[in-house]
């Protein structure tokens, strides 16, 4: 278990985290959002001990981050926003070198970096030289070597960014069966629409505080508590709109800048279907009635307002 | 015990450095070409020796000993251009692919790491001189030198590889590009020869034309320059009645100076480095108590210094009074001179900037507590420390070396002297507390350095002329070294007078600097507490 716990970090006349608090469990997939400089990587750094923080800790697993910092460096595996790799060497002496500083016993290394290089699907690599590797490969050898001492806790830092869409999802393919083995992963990345498939909890971070922590479902459910329908009538739209807040279901209702008519919902199906016809028998010409749902990317720019520190 | 074995035996680091060294042609080419070269120069030199008709066996056997240290200045010089060439990029490259990273957020401390890249860097330096063996061999078979000479030779050569290796890799961490690391690293080589190659040939020039009649012995030093390590391989010190081999002293000599350049380079690789500060400090504290101690022995033991005072100021006092006075003065001198690496460390004590994390903010002018944690309290009264302990070691050797006690004129330069470094610490303190930048902050005060102490030097000789035999006053007076331009017993109220106006400056230095910090720490806080609005 990853507790989290008032994390703070300042530089000079710059707070870059404002005293963050979460928890996180075994399986959970965390997706850190936030525009650039918002905080994020200044985190994951705090956490892998790669920082010292101001003030505040992290726990994993009964580690203290900054009293016991050697043994959370065992149970973690960090992978930054840049690659890394030495050139001159193979993929299998790479794998090899991070292997025994994670002091993986000799006589298993062969075994651990086999098995690593087939869970990101680098077999075929082993005896090439990482600079001869593509990007999306270079990527997942680095995710490879987060691996090589079966860390318990995965800090990725936009690990998606500059790849292709097949190795992006292959990426998130991979990242989903780290966390059904049980890791703990936390993944900061830009791309709101790919966290939201397979992240089970989401923190949104601005200018170093975080502003929402939870389930992506109950976040969205936080920003918008009610179903908003969106309904596009061809004429008479303020006289619909007096209409629609006549209905016992409905809470509101706005003309929006698209000249779509937003009704916030609280009714259940039958609820809905009334409302429609209540719309069409009053004679008003409705092209299209769909439910507006928010997702992720709604909620984030919802909540921020694209400071940085 | 388990995890020491592992920093030095089966290395990661090295054994990663080791793969990537000895990969592809490129290995293979340049030994090939360092090979060629030894042999092309061992031929000629050969050539040479053997082409003279008509020689004594006398001659023979000093022309073959020619031969021999021929060979070994090739290896010196070998040693210092790749030990300095392949360690200087070994950090900075990695910290530039941005690799560092990913290594400490592995269970890898500092000196894992480091030692690491300083045996991979040894094993390439010994893999020179393993190739160039067959060569030195052969110097041992034409009568030369003997195995010992050439083992105890090899050995020095290590210890030289070293040392230039430590400073590089200190240099290699604290560089932000590889070329500067590259030429810094050469440049401080080139300081290190510059400072034990004339020792060293002092010793060797001095046998040459008769000198050391008392066989081998010699100081220790004289084995600490790469270019000399044939002829100095047998020397010894006598301590009372025994002999002890010069080479043991240049081993203890280059681990203390191993030690401290890594425990440096740990601090900087630290992401807390509160650990690497306080062992590194309390090592400093040790050192420089060592290091004055044996000055002041020594110099006090050798007893030729009181022949210098013939102290045309005080003639007609006693003879004794003259020597013990003109002693002090001279052992106050080489104390002022012995504090000269100060220069590189009070910029890194007494420097704070707000651009960088919270122990770099200042806390205070005198912080006790903090004196070993490296913040910036802590910097005036480790400074004081290092000078006190250094001025009692200085003393305690000097009693040591002639049960005499340092009169009035040594107190009066160490006075002095603390009040100099004080004085640049002060400065460190303003400089700061004007940039925001403590990088800017630490090369400021090291300019101002050199502007205060060498730049007045030319210009003031134009004026006033290079003597420093003076009864009158006139521009010297001015310079902030003046109390150190002679020997002459009046010297030494002028260390008094320059150590009072130092002091004061330096007091309202800090009093200017103390305001200062206080306005910007409150405009730190205010903007601290600006909350983040929410949409």
């Amino acid at each position: 278990m990853l507790e989290v716990k008032n994390l703070r970090k300042e530089y000079g006349g710059l707070t870059a985290v404002k005293g963050i608090t979460f928890d996180l469990n075994p399986g959970d997939i965390f997706g850190f959002i936030g525009s650039n400089g918002a905080g994020k990587t200044t985190t994951i750094r705090m956490i892998s001990t790669l920082l010292e923080p101001t003030s505040g800790t992290a726990v994993l697993n009964g580690a203290d981050i900054r009293r016991n910092p050697m043994d959370v460096r065992r149970m973690i595996g960090y992978m930054p926003d840049f690659f890394g790799l030495y050139d001159d060497v193979k993929v299998w002496e790479y794998l090899d070198f991070f292997a025994a500083i994670y002091q993986v016993p000799q006589k298993q290394r062969t075994d651990v970096i086999d098995s690593v290089l087939e869970l990101t699907n680098l077999t075929v690599k082993k005896q090439a030289f990482v600079q001869s590797l593509s990007r999306g490969m270079q990527q997942r050898l680095c995710l490879a070597r987060c691996l090589v001492h079966d860390p318990t806790l995965l800090l990725l830092d936009e690990p998606a960014s500059g790849l292709d869409p097949r190795a992006r999802a292959e990426l998130k393919e991979l990242i989903a069966e780290l966390g059904r083995m049980g890791k703990i992963v936390i993944v900061s990345s830009h791309i709101l629409p790919e966290l939201a498939d397979f992240c089970n909890t989401v923190g949104i971070i601005e200018r170093g505080e975080l502003l929402a922590f939870g389930p992506v479902s109950q976040i969205v459910k936080d920003i918008q508590p009610h179903r908003v329908f969106a309904a596009n009538i061809l004429t008479d739209r303020e006289r619909a709109i007096e209409c629609l807040i006549g209905q016992a279901s409905v809470l509101d209702a706005k003309l929006g800048d698209d000249g779509e008519v937003r009704i916030e919902f609280i009714g259940d199906l039958d609820a809905q279907a009334d409302l429609l016809a209540a719309l069409i028998g009053n004679g008003f010409r409705v092209t299209s009635f769909k439910e507006d749902s928010a997702d992720l990317e709604d909620v984030f720019l919802k909540l921020t307002t694209g400071a940085v520190n | 015990m388990r995890s020491n074995k592992n920093v030095y035996v089966g290395n990661a680091t090295t054994v990663r450095d080791y793969r990537v060294q000895l990969r592809g042609i490129r290995s293979i080419l340049l030994f090939g070409l360092y090979l060629v070269i030894l042999i092309a120069v061992a031929m000629f030199v050969y050539a040479q020796t053997a082409s003279r008709p008509d020689v004594s066996i006398v001659e023979a056997q000093a022309d073959l000993r020619g031969f021999s240290t021929v060979i070994m200045i090739l290896l010196g010089f070998a040693i210092t251009l790749v030990a300095p060439g392949l360690t200087a990029t070994a950090v900075v490259v990695e910290r530039q692919r941005q690799s560092l990273d990913l290594v400490f957020s592995a269970p890898v401390t500092p000196k894992y790491y480091l030692v690491g890249k300083i045996m991979s860097s040894l094993r390439y330096t010994w893999m020179l001189l393993v190739l160039a063996l067959p060569i030195t061999a052969a110097s041992v078979v034409l009568g030369g030198a003997s195995w010992t000479d050439v083992l105890i030779a090899y050995f020095l050569l290590s210890l030289q590889g070293l040392v230039l290796t430590a400073f590089a890799l200190l240099i290699s961490t604290i560089a932000a590009k590889p070329v500067g690391a590259i030429i810094w690293s050469y440049a401080a080589t080139f300081l290190y020869n510059m400072f034990v190659f004339p020792l060293s040939v002092s010793y060797t020039v001095g046998r040459m034309f008769g000198g050391g009649g008392r066989g081998n012995a010699a100081p220790w030093w004289v084995t600490l320059s790469p270019f000399s390590v044939l002829d100095t391989a047998r020397t010894y010190t006598e301590i009372g009645t025994h002999q002890i081999p010069n080479w043991i002293f240049a081993l203890c000599v280059t681990l203390l100076v191993c030690k401290i350049c890594l425990l440096g380079a740990g601090v900087l690789l630290s992401p807390s480095g509160g650990k690497e500060i306080y062992g590194l400090r309390i090592h400093a504290l040790v050192y420089v108590a060592v290091m004055a101690f044996i000055v002041g022995w020594v110099t006090f033991s050798l007893g030729t210094y009181t022949d210098y005072t013939t102290a045309p100021t005080l003639s007609g006092s006693p003879i004794t009074k003259v020597e013990t006075l003109g002693t002090s003065i001279l052992m106050g001198h080489l104390f002022a001179f012995c504090t000269a690496p100060l220069v590189l460390f009070v910029p890194f004590i007494a420097c704070f900037g707000f651009d960088r994390e919270r122990r770099y903010w200042p806390n205070g002018v005198f912080s006790l507590r903090r004196i070993l944690d490296g913040t910036p309290g802590g910097g005036l009264p480790f400074l004081v420390s290092m000078l006190g302990v250094a001025v009692l070691a200085w003393f305690a050797g000097a009693w040591f070396g002639n049960k005499s006690l340092l009169r009035w004129p040594f107190w009066a330069f160490a006075f002095y002297t603390a009040t100099f470094w004080i004085f640049f610490w002060a400065i460190g303190r303003l400089v700061s507390s004007f940039f925001a930048g403590l990088k800017t902050s630490r090369a400021l005060v090291f300019a101002l350095f050199l502007f205060l102490v060498a730049l007045p030097f030319p210009f003031i000789t134009v004026i006033a002329g290079s003597s420093t035999d003076r009864t009158s006053a006139g521009p010297w007076d001015l310079y902030i070294l003046s109390p150190l331009l002679s020997m002459d017993d009046y010297r030494s109220s002028y260390a008094i007078i320059f150590g009072v106006i130092l002091a004061t400056l330096s007091v309202i230095m800090v009093a200017v600097s103390e305001q200062r910090v206080k306005k910007k720490m409150a405009a730190v806080r205010r903007y601290d507490e600006q909350p983040v609005q929410a949409a």
